[in-house]
Parts: structure tokens; sequence; C-alpha cells
């Protein structure tokens, strides 16, 4: 019993310094890492907005409770972009659920309901296929369109309101066509100003 | 012990990633580009010099039963320290290295040095030691990273090298190219050097680990 | 549970843990030149990864998100692995001594195998939930042990051929996997 009790404090000590080592660190380091993180949504709105300069929250709360035909559902994020004080458009994240699991989704769209730029998040879906909706051949089909309901086909996109889907990942290309879609419905909405908010 | 040589040890002669073949996985993950190769080498570095210090300091107070616990733990300290700092003050390298950045913990070159190093060695001599690893382990990185980035991309610190008619051979920065890189690093220096490397550092490892079966390095006149 | 079964291929063929993401290497390159021992250590390696993703996955959700020190992620989970495979030894040791005796040798290797810590830190990562998070770490090691397994096939051959002298060991391995790599990188396209 003895010659476990050394080892095993030795072993605390060396727990409690270097606990305490890391703990001081976190403390000296975290508020410049929140900033980071800050500063990386920051980054994500612009990429699809690049006009803007500031991004102003929206609250998401009342805007889901006056969607009775559940229009927004998958939007859990919006913004009003700026620029130099003045309203350009909106950014939405939309998170709707793709193959294997959801899928997060930045969509720029501009006053006159164009989208501006579409970018996907980290996700879960099928490497190699799903995945490839982060390319930009993929996403660039929604640029500068005008949505209402998107039409995802197997063949090359025929009109406006079609998109390709990844060769074997139309689940994923559905997905990411319906977080669009929401979004630019949500758009329509703010810009004509029919949820009385800004 | 001349401190000027244990430094020139880590960089040449027991090279930790071409010698030694230690650390294998963030050699190959990372060097897709030279700057890639740097930010690892140095994040490694500084770990590195950290823990064998410590370890050094510490030799005399801990039990040889639970050595290897007490290694894996200062060493894990200064991971999540460096971890920290670099999310804090260079986010770029934080995301272009990802998942190898708390990897670092088991980078069999840190517990190596630590049990064949620090552990036996005063402090001094061992912030040597670190230093000199690292600085082995970052320009092995380097010239890695170099290499598949220039043949792959045809950059080099993401400057252009060769213009828009070059089409780069893209397999070199996917797997494939790291390890035919890492292939032919080891066989050119086995070649122009006199001990030749043919099996894992076990020699140099020291951890009773099971996996080398009693092999060790084949040295040649 | 198609989840799963994408999980499941994706972690065995289209991104396999060595010849893809470079997961594991060490005792890729290490392990001998046998089929046979290249099976023991991916048995081996197989439950203690399976095991551990569901540990670390309990203590990221039970003790780090609550008492918020997430930042303690790394050293906790290489400690909880540390002492997993400590306690897999001794049980091995007191149960089954065959077992122990072909896989057990392997076991301290596999603490400082990057692909349990990456396996652990990746679940945390795409937020799988429990069942996902060990089915993960199951598939993953599958892959490592398809991997050497392959490649052990691939040096009984090596064995046969004529090779120049400083290519000879690890220079002409290497060479060899970026072979098998490319190959798999065939994979891209499965699902």
């Amino acid at each position: 019993m003895r010659d476990m009790i050394k080892p095993t404090l030795v072993l605390f000590l060396i727990c409690l310094i270097v606990g305490g080592a890391m703990a001081f660190t976190n403390a000296a380091t975290a508020d410049k890492i929140q900033q980071r993180i800050v500063e990386e949504s920051e980054k994500a709105r612009k990429s699809v907005m690049p006009d803007a300069d500031s991004f102003e929250a929206i609250n998401m709360e009342n805007i889901h409770k006056a969607d009775e035909a559940d229009r927004f559902a998958t939007v859990k994020e919006a913004y009003a972009a700026k620029k130099d004080g003045n309203m350009v458009g909106y950014v939405f994240l939309a998170v709707p659920d793709g193959y294997a699991g959801s899928v997060n989704i930045m969509v720029g769209i501009d006053l006159k309901g164009f989208v501006s730029g579409v970018e996907i998040g980290d996700n879960k879906e099928t490497p190699g296929l799903g995945s490839k909706a982060k390319e930009p051949g993929f996403k660039s089909q929604y640029n500068n369109k005008n949505f209402d309901v998107i039409n995802v086909v197997k063949r090359k996109a025929q009109s406006d309101d079609e998109i390709q889907a990844i060769s074997g990942a139309t689940i994923t290309s559905k997905a990411v066509s319906l977080g669009v879609q929401q979004a630019s419905w949500l758009a329509d909405a703010l810009i004509k100003n029919e949820l009385g908010v800004k | 012990m001349n401190m000027l040589k244990i430094l020139g040890n880590g960089l040449l002669k027991e090279n930790p990633t071409f010698r030694l073949v230690l650390g294998t996985c963030p050699t190959l993950a990372v060097t897709t580009s030279a700057i890639n190769g740097i930010g690892m080498g140095l994040s490694t570095t500084a770990v590195l010099v950290g823990s064998n210090a410590v370890i050094s300091l510490l030799r005399k107070f801990i039990p040889g039963k639970v050595r290897i616990p007490a290694f894996i733990t200062v060493i894990a300290a200064f991971v999540t320290i460096i971890q920290l700092l670099l999310k804090a003050y260079v986010p770029s390298v934080d995301k272009s290295l990802g998942i190898f950045i708390p990897l670092i913990v088991v980078n069999c070159i840190i517990l190596a040095r630590a049990e064949m190093f620090a552990s036996k060695n005063k402090v001094m001599p061992s912030i040597f030691d670190g230093i000199g690893m690292g600085l082995g382990f970052t320009f092995a990185l380097l010239c890695m990273g170099s290499v598949r980035e220039m043949l792959g991309n045809g950059t080099i610190f993401g400057i252009s090298l060769f213009g828009p008619a070059f089409s780069p051979a893209i397999a070199m920065i996917l797997p494939p190219g790291g390890f035919l890189t890492f292939g032919i690093f080891i066989g050119l220096l086995n070649k122009f050097s006199k001990k030749k490397v043919t099996a894992p550092g076990c020699a140099s490892c020291g951890l009773d680990c099971g996996a080398c079966e009693g092999k060790e390095e084949v040295a040649k006149p | 549970m198609r989840e799963l079964i994408v999980i499941i291929l994706g972690a065995v063929l289209i991104e396999n843990f060595v010849l893809v993401k470079f997961l594991g290497i060490c005792p890729f390159l290490g392990v001998s030149k046998k089929v046979s021992t290249a099976l023991g250590m991916g048995a081996a390696v197989v439950f203690v990864m399976s095991v551990a993703s569901a540990a670390t996955w309990l203590v990221q959700e039970l003790v780090l998100i609550p008492y918020e020190i997430e930042y303690l992620q790394t050293i906790t989970f290489i400690l909880v692995i540390a002492a997993l495979v400590q306690f897999v030894e001794i049980i091995l040791k007191k149960f089954s001594i065959s077992l122990y005796k072909a896989l057990g040798v392997y076991l301290p290797l596999i603490t400082t195998n990057c692909a349990v810590l990456g396996a652990a830190i990746i679940n945390v990562q795409r937020g799988y939930n429990l069942l996902q998070a060990t089915v993960y770490g199951a598939a993953a090691a599958t892959g490592f042990t398809l991997a050497i397994v392959l490649f052990a096939g691939v040096r009984e051959r090596l064995e046969y051929s004529d090779i120049p002298e400083s290519l000879k060991g690890f220079p002409i391995s290497l060479i060899s996997a970026a072979l098998v790599s490319m190959a798999f990188l065939g994979f891209q396209g499965l699902l």
C-alpha cells in the first residue's frame, strides 16, 4: 500500500500544477478567443454579402411564432446587412436537414431579392459527394437569382428556378435548395415589410 | 555536455523525422504547404522545449512506475497552452493545422525525448535537446512541405513559381504525395549517409510499446 | 440507420484513417510484415477505439460541457484513453491469458496512436451522439485494420523483391503506401 501512495501523490500534485497553468492560460486568452469567433462569424456573413460593412441581428423568435405555414422553419438566424448605415440586404443562416444531419447554409440576399452569395458550413454530409456542396461549382448556381420555389433537377438547369443537383447527392442538394428557398421567402417578407420587423 | 553538440544532434545526426522516423502522422498530414510545415514544426518545438524542461526539473521526483502518465500529463498541459495561445493570437495557424494541434500530445517525438533525454539529464541540456529536436522536425517538415507545395501547387509559401502554364501534379498535395515524398527523402538520405534507417526508431523511442518486436536500427559501415 | 451506414462507409473507405487522414501511421509503418500480426493489432485497436470513443464522448457531455472546461479536452481525453488501455490490459491479463498474449502486446502502443485521440476529437467536432460516436470509432478502427492488413500483405510480397539498398525498409514501404493510398482515392465517389 505504501508504495502506491507516493506515486499517486506525485501524480496528483502534477495534475494540480498543470491544471493551474492551463486554467491561467485559459483565463488569459478567453476574451481574445471569443473575439476571434465573433470575427469569424462576421467574415462568414461578409463572404455572402461583400458590400456590407455591418450586420444587425434580427430577432427570429417572433418571426417563427408568426410563421404559421412554416415557410421559414429552417432559417435560424437573420441579419440586416448595412453599408455606411444604409440597408443593402439581408444575411440568413438556414439549417435544414441533409442526408446525415443538419447543414449550415449562409445566404446573402439583396434588397431586390436576388441571392448575393451562398456559403455552406461544416456538415456531416457524405465526404466526396454531399460535401461537394461546398464547392463553387455547385453553390454558385444560386448567385444572382431571385427564387420562389426552387426545383432541384438531375440534369442541367434549364430555367432560373432550377438547380442542378450534385451527382449522387440529391438529398444534400435539396437540403441546400430548401435553405436558400426559405431564406428567399423570408427576405421577400422582410423587404415588403410584411412581418412588422425592420 | 556541449550545448551546441546537442543542438546539432537533433538537427542532423538524429533528426527525428528522417533518422529516428518518429512523429510520422503530422509529417505526412500537414506538409501540404511549406508554411503549414513551419507552423506545425514551431508549435511542436514549443511543446517539446516546455515539456523537456519541466520533466527534467521533476525528474528526481517522478517515481518510475508512473512516469509515463506523468509525462503525458505534462505534455498534454503544454499542448493545451499552445492550443489556446494559437487560437487567440494566430488563428490562421490553428485553422490550417486543425486536429493536428491537439494531436501533438501523441507525437512520439515528445514522449521519446522525455523518456530518452529529459528524464535523465539536467534542465539546460534538456532544453537544448528540445530546441534541437524541434528545429530538426521543423526543418524536415519545411523540406517536405516545400517539395509538395512546389510540385503539387506550383507555389512556394503561396508565391507562384511557374506561372499559369504549369499544371501541377495535384497528387502531391493529396495523401499519395505525402507518402511518396517522405519515402524518397528517406531513401535519398540513406543513399548519402553511412547509417541506413530501415526500421522504426525503436532504439531511439525508448518506450516498451511492443510495436517493434525487438527490431533495431540496422547500421551499416 | 442510414446515417450510420454513411458513417461506416465514410470512415472505412472514403476517408480511411490511415490512407486519407494520416492518423495511425506509426503502427501502420512499424507493425510487422505478417498479416496475422496486423490482424491482431487491428482487433485490439477496434476494441480500444470503440470504447474510447464512447468514454470520451461521455466525458465531453457530462463533464467538460456542463462545467465549461472544454479547453481541458485534450488532456482529459488522452488521460481517459491511457487509463482505458491500462484497464483493458489488466482485464485481459486476468480473464484471458491467450487473448492477452495475442493482443496485449500492442496495447501500450495504442495510447499514442493518433487514430484513437483523433477519432475522439472528430466525434465531438461533428456533433455525433453517443451511438454515432461509438460506431464512428469502431468504423475508423476497421478502416485502420483494413489498411494495415492490406499493407502487411504488400510487405510480405516485397520480401521477395529485389530492392535497391538505399530504398530497403522504410523508403520502399512508404512508396508502396503511396500507391495503395492512390488506389483508395478511387473511393471518393462511392456512395
